[in-house]
């Protein structure tokens, strides 16, 4: 690994070549900036992935048997597992979605699942991402370029290959597909990663299209070329839920498709992720993802949460009120690193009315205990330097046939040292991560 | 390319034409530029008249760092690579990433272009970048009809630019039977009279080239 370090111009170089950017607005402006990368991979070895793996492939699971009862029979609410609060005042339970029955019964086909490992060394699930999940491309791609900026690095090393991603992307759409082309619905090149979307289409072979490329003929979808219209069988859609068909939703949107949730409906259509995920990645319904896998698998979860606390629920809300100081708060209607707070850095007025706000608001936050996870090392910009930072772990797990883990990952690390916050859009890198096969 | 919307085809078409006009507009900055440095500081007020150029200029060296390097400037030779890379990146599943890295690299020179103190060396470098790109553009990219897209924007920005600068009419009917034996091969909606029309008209030494001018402008009209 010290030898991909030598080779770190060469790497930012070829990422330029390739356009590896995201796009960023800042003070209403667009602007497309290269994602910081950092050369030194997160490795994990084999029985550590197997373990990972066989979690991710639990949780996700029961995931999609929580989205078709949420919106079929709803016998989770109905056992008091979860209590009704959660399911219908999350923005992200859609009532149009109600009796929608998704093609081969998939609806979190794509997810993306935040994972930090602890200092005592076990992983934690941050977060569960089952709308639209990015950032798979980036270390797809860095993978390729390492190799040819560095082969010798990779000589011997056993790293699970990691270039398989568009082939079970591409398998996964096949699989859920009624019949017809695979596109991938951009919300347009000024969407931050548009870079991804355009990438993927390139290497699924699936074709890149805008809202205004698809129209809506007797609940079938069909691409407008210019030979003639071709019926589309299943969508990537990178456009959120409320934007994605102005006559379901949203109904201002000017990047949707008319008709196409009808369509899905009809079952002439599949759509990935289907609409409708945010209710069962709410940050409020993390804290029952392991009740969920008991009541449906029968098992225990293999997953660990952050320790969580609802303050909801009258205990917990005590017990985040007297230790404030030593929790992290987050609003459930947030994401990217927004909305997140850590108690021990307000003042003593602004945690006054971060209390009060919790009194008034508590179905709108949890509070987890403040994981104090490992550092990874980066290189510094001398490039030689190394400095520790915190890093996460994005893992995605594809629903096709099978629930499979891609061996692989985006990590994220913050380029502040005293910052837990990873994101992209906030200033932090990325790296690729390395599955060892032995 | 049974899967082409309309939208492709124009950022194709247009992709061709930016990267010929970045082209051409860098080689007529070679000749132009090497005889400012030494010779006639008024030359540059010509040349703006021939391509149409408002002279907005205050002297030689204002129009040689603008007319390469001024994003301002919507006619300078950055802002049209921006427009080729502007079109090239939301084709990047037709042409492939490996083709659209040249545009990337190209933006990546000019850029550098505008701190360098010989500017003629980058833009050497973007006009190699620009031959990489159409060799990668054939090797790369298996779609005939989304090869040929590309080079009929090719081909109808340098014929504009050949009659823009009165060139020999035998370079005219070199470039129009170019297009007439390509365009059929595209999904282009095209105008069948106005090339059928410009092709006789560039045969037909009487004819004008203002006239011949209108009638290119013709041959592939806005159709989004």
């Amino acid at each position: 690994m010290q030898e991909l370090n030598k080779h770190v111009k060469s790497i930012n170089h070829l990422l330029e070549r390739y356009g590896v950017r995201f796009g960023i607005y800042k003070d209403g402006v667009f602007k497309e900036q290269l994602f910081p990368f950092d050369p030194i991979p997160r490795v994990i070895g084999k029985e550590e992935w197997d373990e990972i793996e066989a979690g991710l492939i639990q949780r996700v699971t029961a995931l999609n048997l929580f989205l078709s009862d949420i919106y079929g029979e709803k016998k989770i609410v109905k056992d008091g597992v979860i209590p009704p609060e959660f399911i219908f005042s999350s923005s992200g339970y859609l009532t149009a979605c109600e009796g929608l029955k998704t093609p081969k019964g998939i609806a979190s086909h794509i997810s993306g699942i935040d994972l930090v490992q602890g200092k005592d060394g076990k992983w934690y699930i941050l977060e569960d991402n089952l709308r639209i999940p990015s950032g798979a491309s980036y270390p797809l791609i860095a993978r390729d370029l390492c190799r040819t900026a560095s082969p010798g690095t990779f000589a011997g090393t056993h790293v699970a290959d990691n270039r398989d991603y568009p082939k079970m992307l591409r398998d996964t759409m096949d699989y859920v597909s009624t019949g017809g082309l695979n596109v991938i619905l951009t919300p347009g090149r000024y969407n931050a990663a548009f870079f991804e979307h355009s990438y993927f289409a390139e290497k699924t072979g699936a074709v890149l299209v805008y809202n205004t490329d698809l129209t809506v003929e007797d609940d079938k979808v069909y691409l407008k070329t210019a030979a003639g219209n071709q019926r589309v069988g299943a969508i990537y859609r990178r456009t959120s839920d409320e934007y994605l068909d102005p006559l379901a939703f949203n109904p201002e949107s000017l990047i949707g498709v008319p008709g196409l949730f009808q369509a899905m409906r009809k079952g002439n259509v599949a759509i990935l992720n289907a609409p409708g995920n945010g209710v069962a990645d709410d940050k409020g319904i993390y804290y029952f993802v392991p009740k969920m896998v008991e009541y449906y698998l029968g098992e225990e979860c293999k997953t660990n949460n952050a320790p969580t606390y609802l303050p909801y629920y009258e205990e917990d809300k005590k017990y985040v009120l007297d230790h404030f100081d030593d929790l992290v708060i987050k609003d459930v209607a947030e994401a990217g690193g927004y909305g997140v707070v850590f108690g021990n850095t307000l003042t003593k007025e602004k945690k006054a009315d971060f209390i009060e706000l919790i009194k008034t608001e508590p179905r709108r936050f949890i509070a987890q205990e403040v994981i104090d996870f490992v550092d990874l090392d980066i290189l510094d910009e001398d490039g030689v330097t190394l400095i520790p930072r915190k890093a996460d772990l994005r893992a995605y797990v594809l629903t096709g046939e099978d629930v499979r883990v891609w061996k692989s990952g985006l990590t994220r690390f913050s380029r502040n040292p005293d910052s837990f916050i990873v994101n992209s859009s906030q200033g932090g890198g990325f790296k690729d991560t390395w599955v060892l096969q032995h | 390319m049974g899967t082409a919307t309309l939208g492709k085809l124009d950022s194709l078409y247009w992709l061709g034409r930016y990267i010929e006009r970045v082209y051409q507009s860098i080689n007529m900055y070679k000749s132009t530029y090497d005889r400012l440095i030494d010779q006639d500081a008024e030359l540059y007020k010509g040349e703006c008249e021939k391509m149409g150029i408002p002279d907005n200029f205050t002297s030689a060296q204002d129009f040689a760092w603008k007319i390469a390097f001024d994003t301002d400037n919507p006619l300078s030779i950055i802002s049209n690579l921006y427009r080729a890379y502007d079109n090239a990146m939301v084709m990047r599943d037709e042409i492939s990433s490996e083709t659209l890295a040249y545009v990337h690299l190209a933006l990546a020179e000019i850029k550098r272009g505008k701190k360098s103190e010989a500017p003629l060396m980058e833009l050497q470098n973007v006009e190699d970048l620009i031959f990489a790109f159409w060799g990668c553009l054939d090797d790369k990219v298996d779609n005939e009809s989304v090869r040929n897209t590309v080079k009929i924007g090719k081909r109808v920005e340098r014929l504009d630019i050949l009659l823009r600068r009165d060139a020999d009419r035998e370079d005219l009917q070199r470039e129009v039977s170019r297009l007439v034996a390509r365009i059929d091969t595209t999904c282009l909606p095209y105008n069948r009279k106005a090339l059928l029309y410009a092709a006789a008209m560039v045969e037909d030494d009487s004819s004008d080239y203002e006239d011949i001018k209108k009638m290119v402008w013709d041959i592939v009209p806005p159709f989004l």
